[in-house]
């Protein structure tokens, strides 16, 4: 699964701390989630749309 | 959602938890241990000795469970492969030195408990190790 989650934090001034600190999860998790490492649970995938004010579908894109 | 602030302290709550159980099981285990050779002789303070060292596993365990649920899910994924890993290897290896034991062919050597609780820490730190540079 693809992401866009490095864009829409540079957009929202967020560093990778800020974000894990947002939705309550560690900084290692934010950065594997960035680098395709680790595809997130729904309600943390939810959590990451309802801060960025963005759909799921526009964070996550689905890759076969 | 500002919850992150709790999240660490929680983690952090829970590692000193943790840290704190398995030192004072580590210390019954001495007790209970070395307590019949050096410092009792009446075998009831043996018995009470190995209940503190059964409380006191109890407690860690009950810690080490506690620990478990306030990592992220990333953190529990790690844990999980690394404890998958560790009982393969642990049952694998163990049964496979225990043929070997008994047919008396390790050289000498006197297979003990303690010799699989080794190779269960080590197996458990090694994959732990490699998860986190994976997940890096």
């Amino acid at each position: 699964m693809k992401n866009s989650i490095k864009e829409l934090r540079a957009r929202d001034g967020f560093t990778q701390e800020d974000l894990a600190h947002e939705v309550g999860v560690s900084r290692q998790t934010i950065n594997a989630i960035e680098k395709g490492k680790f595809d997130p649970s729904l309600p943390l995938a939810f959590k990451l749309a309802h801060l960025f004010k963005t759909p799921i579908e526009g964070i996550f894109t689905f890759e076969d | 959602m500002k919850n992150n602030t709790s999240f660490k302290e929680l983690q952090h709550k829970s590692t000193k938890r943790l840290a704190l159980w398995t030192m004072i099981w580590v210390l019954s285990t001495a007790l209970a241990t070395f307590g019949p050779e050096f410092i009792w002789e009446n075998s009831l303070f043996t018995y009470a000795g190995v209940g503190l060292f059964l409380i006191t596993g109890a407690a860690m365990i009950w810690a080490n469970r506690k620990y478990l649920m306030d990592q992220d899910e990333l953190q529990r994924r790690m844990h999980l492969e690394a404890m998958s890993i560790t009982l393969g290897v642990a049952v694998v290896l163990g049964l496979g030195l225990s043929i070997l034991d008994q047919q008396d062919l390790l050289f000498g050597f006197d297979l003990d408990f303690a010799f699989i609780t080794i190779i269960i820490s080590v197996s458990y730190m090694l994959s732990l190790l490699i998860n986190l540079r994976r997940f890096k």
